[in-house]
């Protein structure tokens, strides 16, 4: 297994977030997270990435016990809800900032870099300030900037929820297509059932720090606690109504 | 433990001199230590308690602490309330911040060359007629109404809370509840009272406190432009520690606790306001 | 209306301007006998005295050299040590505890601790006079510092070091230039809390550490009006210069 998640759990004083959380992941796939806001499911991203540790519980990549590891030798980025790109270097030094942390060649930086901001489609905006960027935009630059590290994971925690929902709409497909391309795994977490569906190749819901995890996407559309039924029910009713 | 460490080295450095020089004092001042130490004695704290000079000045400085501060935010609140167009951008920004520049002595320096008997303002009026000698024009510094001290201490506050004010009415969105209470039916006057300057001074409540206490611990002005008898309590201070008599010093120690005391207590109440305020 | 803002501005740079001017009149103000407003005659005579005939300059040497380490020391130990408390559980109360120092008359604080500087023989040194006023400025900054350290610039850092940066880089690549404004006008503030300093310098410098303002009261209590105006204008040039910058500075970020 590419990532591993074994019996986290997580208190914050007397308060039980993460309850025995374990789950599995392949190499390039995406477990989709579903789950109300204040459910655990960022405090779970965290401990992942290694930002706080767990109370107990274990995180392996390839078979390979990580949990001891500071987050800057675990090759696993959290994105957070925006895009958090740093204010003080242009659109190139930030989707560079990884190489340079590597301490990596200025030729090497140079041809990777442009060859990413060319993928991202930002070519012509090396220079720019960040702060001048769109919403779609500086989500591009802030997936470009991890992208160019190869981590062996992302996790991202509702990447687009700032954005309008055409943008929304267009950076989910964008992501995807990303994703593949780097045959990245990532986890992502979601309180949008529709974006769950969308970005998703395994599907988990959380509920008061308990995981449930699905077999594949049918057992998630068909189960009670996802609520695709329900609304499913909803749109057909309005259908009817209308004929 | 880093972390423990570091918090340790800051309250070592931000209270440990002070609570040394508050457990020094007291022992200072009741005769335990000292140079003509005699032991335990509580007679330095008897004089200072019972002697109507120290009274006097403690009381003459919460009064000429707060009325300068009262003159001094009371004219920037006027001010920048009939001067919308202040800004702190572009050369009025800078004009508005150069004041801020002056050091007390200075500011104090040049309120005595005005004020004076012998003084720019007091040939002003000679040469207007006003007066007709130079005994004429009233003692306006070291005079017993410290009127000198007052004004200058007024102009000193004044420049910070213009700035403080003008920065206030750009950042805190102003302008809303104006135009809100505009439509509402309110006038220029009322929205002044009832909007605007209520929320400039909850803004400015905890800087109004820290300037009350700079100003009643102020050295500078007084000593330059005070009233020698009794003097404002950090001059009275100074003199009972300089004097040559070391009989003197116990109740040097004692008045500077006095001093401590107040400024601990008008902190705390100021501090705590302001979590309300904060919490609000 | 264009003429209003200008006539607006020109009455406000005047008025700023009338102290300056003033000092300025004293400084060659040669006999001035009551009650004449204007001087019998003009005289650079304290200008000269000062800067060729004294060691003022040597004082505004030394004033300067103290006051700028004042301005590093006190910022740098801020930095590392404020950042520390911010994510202390008990930072609001580390935080209140700075404005104590601040809230004391520098020279009755002067008084009061002047015996651990007798114990240790700083007193009457420039040693002395630079740990005293570290002990205000300190705290000082560590407010001024106190709101930077915000969730926002804590998660870049995190960010920073989840795409692979050491603690080391983090801090130098990303915290650094973040609070680069932060430190400037901290450097500004706390070289004016020690330029303007006369409370500190005056007890524990005991006349032997001399600085500028101590100069300038000597001149004030010597009745030599010229010097001490002359003084005057030269010990505010750097505080209005800095106060020009910080200006700039507070602007930016709105």
């Amino acid at each position: 297994m590419w990532l591993e998640v074994k019996n986290i759990s997580k208190r914050f004083d007397k308060n039980e977030v993460l309850k025995d959380i374990s789950f599995s992941l392949e190499q390039g796939k995406t477990l989709a997270i579903l789950g109300k806001s204040g459910c655990g499911k960022t405090t779970l991203l965290k401990i992942i990435a290694g930002i706080i540790p767990a109370c107990e519980g274990d995180v392996f990549h390839q078979h390979k016990l990580i949990t001891h590891l500071p987050l800057n030798k675990r090759n696993i980025i959290y994105l957070y809800q925006d895009a958090l790109l740093f204010p003080h270097l242009n659109v190139f030094e930030n989707i560079a900032f990884g190489l340079r942390a590597r301490k990596l060649g200025e030729e090497e930086i140079l041809q990777k870099a442009n060859k990413l901001i060319s993928e991202l489609g930002l070519t012509g905006y090396e220079n720019q300030n960040p702060q001048l960027l769109s919403g779609g935009q500086k989500q591009r630059v802030a997936f470009g900037r991890s992208l160019i590290v190869n981590p062996d994971c992302m996790l991202l925690d509702e990447p687009f929820s700032s954005l309008d929902f055409e943008t929304r709409t267009t950076m989910q497909m964008f992501y995807k297509e990303m994703a593949e391309k780097f045959n990245i795994t990532t986890v992502f977490v979601t309180h949008d059932l529709k974006e769950a569906l969308i970005m998703g190749n395994h599907f988990a819901v959380m509920d008061s720090g308990r995981l449930t995890f699905y077999k594949d996407k049918s057992e998630f559309i068909n189960s009670p606690e996802t609520g695709v039924m329900q609304e499913k029910t909803f749109w057909d009713n309005i259908n009817a109504d209308k004929t | 433990m880093k972390r423990y460490i570091v918090v340790l080295l800051y309250l070592v450095l931000v209270l440990g001199p002070l609570l040394a020089g508050v457990v020094y004092s007291m022992l200072y001042s009741t005769g335990s230590i000292g140079l003509l130490s005699k032991g335990f004695s509580l007679v330095a704290w008897q004089n200072v308690l019972t002697d109507d000079f120290v009274k006097r000045s403690f009381l003459s400085t919460i009064f000429v602490a707060t009325i300068s501060l009262v003159i001094g935010v009371a004219a920037a609140l006027f001010v920048v309330l009939k001067s919308n167009w202040l800004r702190r951008s572009g050369i009025a920004g800078i004009m508005l911040h150069i004041p801020l520049a002056f050091p007390p002595m200075v500011a104090a320096f040049l309120m005595f060359q005005l004020l004076y008997k012998g003084g720019l303002l007091s040939r002003i009026f000679y040469q207007l007629g006003l007066t007709t000698d130079i005994a004429d024009f009233p003692g306006l510094v070291n005079d017993n109404l410290n009127i000198g001290v007052i004004l200058c201490m007024a102009l000193f506050v004044f420049p910070f809370f213009v700035v403080f004010f003008v920065q206030k009415m750009e950042i805190s969105g102003m302008n809303r509840y104006v135009t809100l209470a505009a439509s509402l039916g309110a006038g220029r006057y009322q929205t002044d009272m009832k909007i605007v300057i209520p929320l400039l001074l909850r803004h400015a409540w905890f800087n109004i406190a820290l300037y009350w206490l700079i100003l009643f611990g102020n050295f500078e002005i007084p000593l330059i432009l005070g009233r020698q008898h009794p003097a404002q309590v950090s001059v009275l201070i100074g003199q009972k520690f300089t004097k040559y008599d070391l009989g003197d010093l116990p109740e040097a120690y004692a008045i500077s606790l006095l001093y401590v005391l107040v400024v601990l207590v008008v902190f705390l109440l100021f501090l705590f306001k302001n979590r309300k305020i904060q919490a609000i | 209306m264009k003429t209003k803002a200008r006539i607006r501005i020109i009455v406000l740079i005047n008025l700023v301007m009338i102290p300056f001017v003033f000092l300025l009149f004293l400084s060659i103000a040669g006999t001035w006998f009551f009650p004449d407003v204007l001087p019998g005659h003009w005289s650079l005579n304290a200008w000269h005295g000062l800067f060729l005939g004294n060691d003022f300059w040597w004082v505004l040497l030394k004033s300067v050299v103290l006051s700028s380490s004042i301005a590093i020391l006190a910022t740098a130990m801020a930095f590392f040590i404020s950042r520390q408390l911010s994510r202390h559980r008990y930072r609001d109360i580390l935080h209140s505890i700075a404005y104590l120092p601040y809230s004391f008359s520098p020279v009755i604080y002067a008084f009061c601790i002047q015996f651990l500087f007798i114990r240790s023989g700083l007193k009457g040194t420039y040693a002395g006079v630079l740990i005293a006023q570290l002990l205000i400025s300190f705290p000082f900054v560590v407010l001024l510092f106190s709101k930077h350290w915000n969730h926002e610039l804590k998660n870049q850092e995190i960010l920073s070091m989840s795409l692979g940066a050491s603690e080391y880089q983090t801090v130098v690549r990303v915290t650094l230039p973040l609070t680069m404004r932060l430190i400037k006008l901290s450097l500004i503030q706390t070289f004016l809390i020690s330029w303007f300093d006369y409370g500190i310098s005056l007890v524990i410098g005991r006349g032997i550490a001399q600085t500028a303002i101590l100069r300038i009261y000597q001149y004030i209590a010597e009745a030599n009006i010229a010097y001490a105006a002359t003084a005057s204008l030269v010990l505010l040039i750097p505080p209005v210069m800095l106060s020009i910058v910080q200006h700039k500075l507070s602007s930016n970020v709105a």
